[in-house]
């Protein structure tokens, strides 16, 4: 048996067991309640809650992309902790609000907050769209990771388009029969699963290849002396790139619808425990960039198609050829990939379901409404898997075009919140601002003004707009309550 | 059950916090960090920086959520 043949019965063994557990997760409860597909009837465990934030960072972006950038941007991957240690620090704050919110008022969506408070439905459907926008870009991240890892471990045997499909066809299966449970579930599994398999990989990679991590950054020091700073000569990322891309992390990370629905399913006290763990799993991200930086010198840069692939081609290339390794590697990047992309095609099928059609037709049945969820799930994968089959951008690309759409949700959410002059026809016209900013500046030109990352340009837009507009309108008086209902919960 | 409601909340000051810790990962600020020497643990000291506040910025939600809780039976 070939190497790539035992790699292959590993990762199938592995992808039979998600699935079963996945599918398991759901049984004895009820499949014909939107309540319970979507917040799990408001009562998981803080330790499934741990797990389904934590498989929201360690997905197919850190996992894969995180070595990647290591290895052909450096510095720039420090970013990627950065990310992971700011993002959920806000949500400390906004969190216990939006769940109190929710359980008072019987929410589901991120829309149904925004549409109650703003008392517009016409808002409810442009965050409907504005965020199946990026659910589709970041699942889209998540297939290419796990078709990469497919193909590379099967030494190409398995195509790009079967592994991208047998991957994410599971995920799309018990995500819906089991709803939020089945993620959350599996999520453990997997959570658990990279993280050893990332430890164990950092940390011997770097003993193998390079005696210790003082040998490995001196060779890369006395190459390239700028490679390891930020903003420098030969940098390969410039301070303003930096810090814009952290700062559009920091608040976007918070606004993604998915993590509202989550919310209404726990507790103020829970909520503070999540971003209490969250500095630690950034911690855990450290060995997934040595993986990165040790293939500096080792992996020549035209052996590789894109700086993605950089760790399926060290596993096959430096490890020997134990297809059980192969298999167990596979296995974990697999883990990463999939507990994303669960949360996220959950999520996105909310987001299809609450905030799009049932605004458009508010007369639905819940059984309807349940149907309408579960094709979202299908209808939204499927987009995202022409994407990542006929797309050209790398992992990080689409991350943070992502986070371009999600971060523009920030200025009507944070008004909601905390602003009682925010108003509906602020949030609407700043909405659409910078959502078409964004969409601009991915895809219709390759300027770059000052360096600043673009959704970055189309936030500050869409905040001026936002904060301009309700300004200037009067507010209604007979509202004044209903805000203060928000502004003070 | 646990209890769920903090017997003190420390919202000021925890949005300082946020600003300060985003603050520091990025410009101007990060620039104090942006350096090679000296290297900690064979890690290049802008790697060090980074992890470092990392560090901090957990002890620190620690010390956040012992305050709002603490003391509550």
């Amino acid at each position: 048996m070939a190497a790539w043949h035992i790699a292959l019965l590993a990762m199938a063994a592995y992808l039979v067991f998600a699935f079963a557990l996945g599918i398991a997760a759901g049984r004895g409860r009820s499949h014909f309640s939107v309540s319970e597909y979507a917040v799990a009837d408001r009562g998981l465990g803080l330790l499934v809650m741990w797990f389904l934030m934590g498989g929201t960072i360690f997905s197919a972006f850190a996992f894969l992309g995180g070595p990647g950038w290591a290895y052909s941007k450096g510095a720039a991957a420090f970013y990627i902790l950065a990310y992971a240690a700011l993002g959920l620090l806000p949500w400390y704050m906004i969190g216990p609000k939006v769940a109190r919110l929710g359980a008072a008022r019987n929410y589901f969506s991120m829309g149904d907050l925004l549409g109650d408070r703003y008392r517009s439905r016409l808002l409810v459907v442009l965050v409907g769209i504005v965020s199946v926008l990026a659910f589709i870009q970041y699942l889209t991240l998540q297939i290419k990771g796990m078709a990469y890892v497919f193909n590379v471990l099967t030494e190409g045997h398995i195509p790009f388009w079967v592994g991208a499909l047998l991957a994410y066809g599971i995920v799309v299966v018990y995500v819906v029969t089991s709803g939020v449970r089945g993620a959350a579930w599996s999520d453990v599994l997997q959570a658990i699963l990279m993280l050893v398999i990332a430890w164990i990989l950092g940390l011997y990679l770097v003993q193998t290849l390079h005696g210790g991590t003082e040998a490995m950054f001196g060779a890369i020091i006395a190459e390239r002396p700028d490679f390891l700073l930020i903003g420098k000569e030969e940098s390969v990322m410039s301070a303003m790139a930096f810090s814009s891309a952290v700062i559009i992390s920091t608040i976007g990370f918070v606004m993604w619808p998915h993590l509202f629905t989550k919310s209404y399913t726990t507790s103020e006290k829970r909520i503070k425990l999540t971003v209490l763990a969250y500095p630690v799993f950034a911690l855990f991200l450290v060995p997934v960039l040595f993986i990165g930086f040790a293939a500096i010198g080792v992996v020549p840069p035209d052996a590789i198609e894109k700086p993605d692939q950089v760790l399926p081609y060290l596993i096959t290339h430096e490890l020997g050829a134990s297809g059980l390794v192969y298999g167990l590697i596979g296995a974990g990047a697999l883990a990463a990939a999939m507990s994303s992309s669960d949360a996220i095609s959950h999520g996105a099928s909310v987001s299809v379901g609450r905030d799009i059609i049932l605004p458009l037709k508010p007369d639905m049945a819940e059984r309807t409404q349940l149907l309408v969820m579960r094709i979202a799930v299908v209808a939204v994968g499927g987009a995202a898997y022409y994407l990542a089959i006929f797309g050209g951008e790398g992992l990080i690309q689409l991350l943070l075009g992502a986070y371009g759409y999600i971060i523009q949700l920030a200025p009507p959410i944070y008004g909601a919140l905390y602003w009682r002059r925010a108003s509906r026809e602020g949030a609407i016209a700043g909405l659409l601002t910078g959502a078409a900013i964004n969409a601009f500046l991915q895809f219709g030109t390759d300027a770059r003004p000052l360096d600043i990352n673009p959704g970055m340009l189309a936030f500050l837009a869409n905040l001026v707009v936002f904060v301009g507009l309700s300004l200037i309108l009067k507010p209604r008086a007979e509202q004044r309550a209903h805000v203060a209902g928000f502004v003070e919960a | 059950m646990e209890a769920e409601q903090p017997v003190r909340r420390a919202s000021r000051a925890f949005v300082v916090f946020v600003v300060a810790m985003v603050a520091v990962m990025v410009f101007p600020l990060f620039a104090i960090g942006n350096r090679i020497e000296p290297m900690v643990l064979g890690l290049p000291f802008s790697m060090v920086w980074v992890v470092s506040w990392i560090l901090i910025e957990f002890v620190v939600l620690v010390g956040f959520f012992l305050y709002e809780y603490g003391g509550s039976r």
